[in-house]
């Protein structure tokens, strides 16, 4: 397993490599550098500027530049917001990301797979079906506008949570609920259809011939398999809740990465850019990792290579 | 049919007797896959009822300028926020114009259709004149019809909606199946750059290719080949959310690669791209069906996100996503003008909700364990 | 692997999780502020020469004071640092007298020098200040800023080893300009291979600027400056300061305390240079609060300075500023007692707000206009006749055009439908609400008439709209702006059958495709930085940096030039008059409508007023937490 790990970092660092450059050069192709909104009245203002951000040197030796400095993990300054360096913004948004992230995880997990395993055992029922809409349809509506109606709902019909703004546990809840529901309800659907796979399976009858108790034939032994496909998901939803994050960061005012993320592609902040899509790349480089170390855990008969 | 002959080595092969066993194969063969499938699906009534209820959206999206409707981009500032009235069911507000929709279709507001909608149109006009359906789902903050506009958007929707699955599965299936077909070194190469493509976070991406495509000097230089920002929507996400399908299509080539009809193409001389493209990736129709209905909501979506950012759909084109996000808008605890968010959110909702259900009923229906039951 | 371990392994998964919700919900706690309020936007810098929007300026005017303040009702130069100021006979040298009690928020005095020290960095080619060029009334500063040296003069020149923002010159004369013999076009390079010869403290050297000196016994240098004494900014004494000014200028105290112009502590600066200085633990101020907390995208948290010289009437302990940007989740804020203040609304509730006649909205026409900006650079010549962009600068460079563009828009529709009937309908460029701070007659552009605008279109060579070529509006992200826009859009196409396309674009690249010149008709808003018509006139000078339109006249800049130097109220009125009738009849811009304030602000919001320039000091302003409490008690919040 310790040779996995080793050879998954391994690769791990040349993705980095390979998306730092990719990246790096797909900025600096783009028409229009970040300053063009300077005003072009003296040449060594800008150059000074350009100078200040490295921008004045031939490509490659910009390209080697911010390699050494993305290895040594500093990071620059950003181009637009010029009091911040990019490691401040990430040391500021990271964690309130990543908290809304956990939160809205934690939850979609939860209401997920307590739906999903209700839904496989009564199957057929009103309540199956019930259940099962009511995840297409949290698939099926854009986040913002679950986002919308939610606030509408808890916030002034009912009125029970603030309407935006960070700082306090009242005020993560609705955001971490909006973010979470369409991963609740993909969750929800494959517990559901792993369950029902697992439960048909020889195991689980030999499970119920000795006797055992319904409870602990479902949670002790089909759980566990029917929990595969939910963990595979997991690589690419907490990817997605993590760039997802946008819309809902957007509506709440929460003064996560999300936000961040979409102001540095759309006005060019090169450095910003860099530094988000380099965290964002380990981050999920990491996330799908620790799932393939999951699901060896779970399943013995994975190999893993 | 090696066994066949083996079994009965001295009976001269007579034409009578090919002929009889060509008719007993007819005879079995009765039951393919497909309609085996098929018969499955029919049996789900909620996957039937998706169907028809897709069916029934394409059709009307692709005939939206035979309808009735009023005018998606004509703007009556008097009609401001009208809540919908059903009574009564046609008017005949649309004040002519007839004349205005031949000469010159810019100010009619329909915009610029290329043929056969022009055509459509003038047939719509001759059959139902200057009639046209009442704001029966209201009208928004500049006056217009929210119908038509529902029925206008719909084509862009699903147009993105296919046209980038479509892309997605040409690359997907390609990728795949070549990596999974040639094996070895190649097979480890290509799937080695699926996953670091896989980390990339790709939404990132897509903003800041639009941002940058929509950059008047390219904007202008693409216009030329008439080609707006949803075209390169639509190829952009296509060509990103390729990466799963060529993981599938992989792992079932891998399987199958070795069955006997894939030796019997070699041993007839078969190339190594004939075998690729005619020999197998017509074994992999269900996985791709499934994988269709799952993608398209996908896109569909994510079509919306992006109208939300304002990097969606340009006005005067309107799209699901792009009204959504303008029902959103209008949603303040002051004044909620409900329509402009309940009636787009029902069509995108209930449109994606039977795209799902009827993935889900079509992966039933072509689960091999499930065959001839 | 042993199955021990594997059956262990929920276990540690639901640990894991535990874990990093108790890492989740475990973040600080701040105590709530006495004051709330949604600013618009993430504010870019707090240094004031490089601050440029207006949401800065909110940020600005808690943390630092200028010479003058505004009141807060009728925005008149009120005193700030300078407790009082005298204006010479001939209407040109300002001497502010300092407060002896003015102190930085690190206790010690704000001093003349500060000022002056504050304002060479703001004129400062090098410091690039956006809103330089609107304070060059001051003598000299426009020669010092655009760094005009002649031989003969005092000059300093900053050497490359210096820092950036190190303002720490060598002071010398300027003996010989050597220009390179084959000039380079472009002027602006032309200007880098200048070779300057300067004595310096009996020396002779010789400079020239960049770092690639061209010979050995030249020296790279950063700048060449005229000495900044030829500013006419002196410090008589600790506490006194004296302004010469070009032309009379009557708003000059107004404009002293601008938020550009607010002073900067030298220490601070020269210890930690940007963007260091200006962090919550080293920044120094002399407003009547200092900065504590600065989360991006969070909010910007202010408390009150101990050292301001009038803490008596700072009655806010604790503000907090969100740079919250879209309006419907201010507005929800608002209704839910968590902000007292917000600077926008969703333009749906505008009209049952307006119904419902609410105390805390009660909008006032401001010093505001909304226009489109028109594209009016000429044709590139050696262009060929397919180049849809040539076309299109072809069609808008001609006045007809224009004049057709205009006349097609029923703006009163937008007034109305749009805006629902809150602000009021543009024909000019100044707001009538100018009249109420100096008589200024406006002069009008066409009415609607879309048949006379067909016909214009036909006279420019596009009947009916044939041979025109797409154009776009270019706006930033918005619904308000979209709606406009879609109007406008269809408008043109129907009465005018053109096609025009939207394009959208986040504020800052909105901004920059103006600067650029990088578009065919853009949005724009103007909002008075002062109370008189010079504020919107003078920015379409030729010369201006927010002019944006490639529009040159030389009569608008004459008219003007005779407005400055004209010391007779009435007549320079009629001089702006003048000038504006020939935007008018030129239209590089169409005015739309007059802006009316979009503020809201709860009535338990003492010392806040709404006025002209949507502008509101601190000072002074106050909640009554039983009053608040009460008010949204009423509301059931």
């Amino acid at each position: 397993m310790l040779g996995f790990v080793i050879r998954r970092l391994a690769w791990m660092v040349v993705t980095l490599w390979i998306v730092f450059t990719v990246t790096f050069f797909l900025m600096r192709s783009a028409p229009g550098g970040p300053f063009s909104r300077e005003r072009k009245t003296d040449p060594l203002i800008e150059a000074q500027l350009k100078r200040r951000y490295h921008l004045d040197e031939p490509l490659i030796q910009q390209y080697g530049r911010e390699l050494k400095n993305f290895v040594t993990l500093d990071l620059g300054f950003s181009f637009k917001s010029v009091d911040f360096s990019v490691n401040e913004i990430i040391r500021q948004g990271l964690p309130v990301s990543a908290s809304l992230g956990i939160f809205a995880l934690v939850f979609a997990l939860v209401l997920g797979l307590t739906a999903g395993i209700f839904s496989a055992v009564r199957r057929g029922s009103l309540l199956d079906a019930g259940l099962m809409t009511l995840a297409t349809i949290g698939i099926a509506v854009p986040s913002f506008v679950i986002a919308s109606l939610a606030i509408i709902m808890f916030v002034f019909i009912v009125p029970i949570f603030p309407a935006a703004g960070w700082g306090s546990l009242s005020q993560l809840v609705l955001p971490a609920l909006c973010l979470g529901a369409p991963y609740a309800a993909y969750i929800a659907r494959l517990t559901r259809s792993g369950m029902l796979d697992v439960l048909g399976q020889d195991y689980i009858r030999t499970a119920y011939a000795k006797g055992l108790p319904r409870g602990r034939v479902i949670f002790r032994h089909a759980l566990k398999g029917a929990m595969l496909p939910v963990v595979s998901f997991l690589g690419p939803a907490i990817a997605g809740i993590l760039t997802g994050s946008m819309v809902v960061e957007q509506i709440f005012a929460v003064p996560g990465l999300g936000q961040h993320f979409v102001q540095a592609a759309t006005q060019r902040d090169y450095t910003l850019c860099m530094g988000l899509v380099m965290l964002y790349t380990a981050l999920l480089y990491g996330m799908n990792m620790l799932v393939d170390l999951t699901y060896q855990f779970l399943d013995p008969r994975i190999k893993l290579d | 049919m090696t066994a066949t002959i083996s079994e009965n080595p001295t009976a001269p092969p007579t034409t009578e007797r090919y002929a009889a066993l060509l008719k007993e194969a007819a005879a079995i063969q009765g039951v393919s896959l497909g309609r085996d499938a098929w018969r499955r699906l029919r049996r789900s009534r909620t996957a039937m009822i998706a169907l028809y209820f897709l069916i029934a959206v394409a059709l009307l999206s692709f005939f939206t300028p035979l309808l009735p409707l009023a005018a998606p981009r004509k703007i009556d500032l008097k009609q401001q926020y009208q809540a919908p009235h059903c009574w009564p069911i046609m008017v005949h507000s649309f004040q002519s114009q007839a004349d205005d929709i031949e000469p010159d279709p810019v100010g009619s507001g329909f915009g610029e259709l290329i043929p056969p909608f022009n055509w459509m149109l003038a047939l719509r006009l001759k059959v139902f004149g200057n009639w046209q359906f009442n704001a029966l789902m209201g009208s928004d903050k500049l006056g217009r019809d929210l119908l038509s506009r529902l029925f206008w958007g719909s084509r862009v929707s699903l147009v993105v909606g296919l046209v980038a699955t479509f892309v997605s599965l040409l690359i997907g299936v390609s990728y795949g199946a070549i990596s999974g077909y040639i094996g070895g070194w190649v097979d480890n190469a290509m799937m080695r750059g699926v996953d670091i493509l896989y980390s990339i976070p790709f939404i990132f991406v897509v903003i800041y290719l639009v941002t940058v495509l929509s950059e008047p000097v390219i904007k202008s230089r693409l216009e030329d080949w008439h080609i707006n920002r949803i075209t390169v929507f639509f190829v952009v996400v296509g060509a990103i959310y390729w990466l799963t399908m060529a993981r599938v299509v992989r792992g079932q080539v891998m399987s199958l690669k070795h069955e006997q009809f894939v030796e019997a193409a070699r041993t007839i001389g078969g190339g190594r791209w004939r075998i690729i493209f005619r020999h197998l990736v017509p074994n992999l129709w269900s996985v791709i069906i499934v994988y269709l209905t799952l993608t398209i909501p996908n896109v569909m979506l994510f079509e919306a996100f992006l109208s939300f950012l304002g990097l969606g759909v340009e006005p005067p084109d309107v799209s699901w996503g792009l009204l959504a996000n303008e029902g959103i808008a209008v949603i303040t605890p002051i004044k909620t003008y409900w329509w402009l968010v309940v009636y787009p959110g029902l069509a995108l909702g209930l449109t994606l909700l039977s795209l799902n259900f009827l993935g889900d009923g079509l992966r039933d229906a072509l689960d091999p364990r499930m065959k001839n039951k | 692997m042993s199955a021990r371990l594997r059956n262990l392994f929920p276990y540690f998964g639901l640990l894991l999780l535990l874990a990093a919700l108790g890492w989740a919900v475990s973040f600080g706690r701040l105590p709530p502020a006495d004051m709330t309020f949604c600013n618009g936007d993430e504010v870019k810098s707090l240094d004031p020469a490089v601050s440029q929007s207006d949401s800065e300026g909110n940020v600005l005017r808690a943390l630092y004071e200028g010479l003058c303040q505004y009141d807060p009702k009728t925005l008149e130069a009120t005193p700030g640092v300078a407790e009082s100021w005298d204006l010479s006979d001939d209407k040109l040298t300002y001497t502010f007298h300092l407060r002896k009690n003015a102190r930085w928020s690190d206790g010690s005095p704000v001093t003349a020098e500060d000022f002056l020290w504050s304002y060479r960095r703001f004129f400062h080619p090098g410091t690039a200040a956006v809103y330089a060029e609107e304070f060059w009334y001051i003598s000299g500063s426009k020669t010092f800023s655009e760094s005009k040296v002649a031989v003969g003069n005092a000059v300093e020149v900053e050497l490359q080893d210096k820092p950036d923002d190190g303002l720490e010159p060598l002071y010398g004369k300027l003996l010989k300009i050597e220009e390179p013999k084959i000039k380079d076009p472009d002027e602006a390079q032309a200007a880098l291979a200048k070779v300057f010869t300067v004595e310096i403290g009996g020396k002779t050297r010789r400079f020239t600027r960049g770092d690639r000196p061209a010979a050995p016994d030249i020296e790279g240098c950063k700048h060449v400056l005229p000495s900044f004494d030829t500013v006419k900014v002196r410090a008589l004494d600790p506490q006194t300061l004296e302004i010469k000014l070009d032309n009379p200028t009557p708003y000059f105290p107004q404009l002293t305390g601008f938020f550009a112009m607010y002073p900067v502590n030298r220490r601070c600066v020269q210890k930690y240079h940007l963007p260091d200085w200006v962090r919550p633990e080293n920044i120094v101020t002399n407003g009547p609060y200092t900065l504590q907390l600065r989360r991006m995208r969070d909010r910007v948290r202010v408390v009150k300075n101990p050292n301001y010289w009038n803490q008596k009437q700072v009655f806010l302990n604790v503000i907090d500023i969100l740079p919250i940007k879209s309006s419907t989740t201010a507005l929800n804020m608002y209704l839910t007692g968590q902000v007292d203040w917000i600077l926008k609304l969703p333009a749906p509730v505008v009209p049952v707000l307006l119904a419902a006649n609410r105390p805390d909205y009660q909008p006032q026409a401001v010093l505001g206009t909304y226009f489109y900006r028109i594209n009016c650079s000429p044709p590139d010549p050696k262009a060929t006749e397919s180049d849809v962009k040539q076309q299109i600068r072809r069609a808008l460079s001609n006045v007809l055009v224009r004049r057709a563009l205009n006349m097609a828009i029923d703006k009163q529709s937008i007034v109305d439908g749009v805006k629902h009937g809150r602000d009021q309908l543009a024909r000019s460029l100044v707001p009538p609400k100018m009249n109420e701070y100096m008589h200024h007659e406006p002069a009008l552009c066409e009415e609607f008439n879309p048949l006379a605008a067909r016909k214009l279109l036909a006279e420019a060579g596009y009947p009916e709209g044939r041979g025109f070529p797409k154009i776009s509006i270019l706006l930033n992200t918005d619904e308000d702006h979209r709606a406009i826009a879609e109007f406008v859009q269809s408008q043109w196409q129907q009465n005018l059958r053109i096609k025009v396309g939207i394009q959208e674009k986040e504020f800052p690249s909105m901004n920059d495709s103006c600067e650029r010149l990088d578009y065919d008709v853009c949005r724009a808003g103007w909002f008075g930085d002062y109370t008189d018509s010079n504020t919107f006139i003078n920015v379409f000078k030729s010369d201006n940096g927010s002019n944006q339109t490639g529009w040159k006249s030389e009569t608008y800049d004459e008219l003007l030039r005779q407005a400055h130097h004209e010391p007779s109220p009435a007549r320079r009125s009629q001089l702006f008059h003048d000038a504006e009738r020939v935007l008018m009849d030129e239209m590089p811009i169409i005015p739309l409508y007059f802006y009316a304030s979009p503020e809201m602000a709860r009535t338990y919001l003492k010392g806040w007023y709404p006025n002209a320039q949507t502008l509101h000091p601190y000072i002074g302003m106050s909640i009554d937490p039983a009053e608040k409490k009460a008010v949204l008690a009423r509301e059931g919040k």
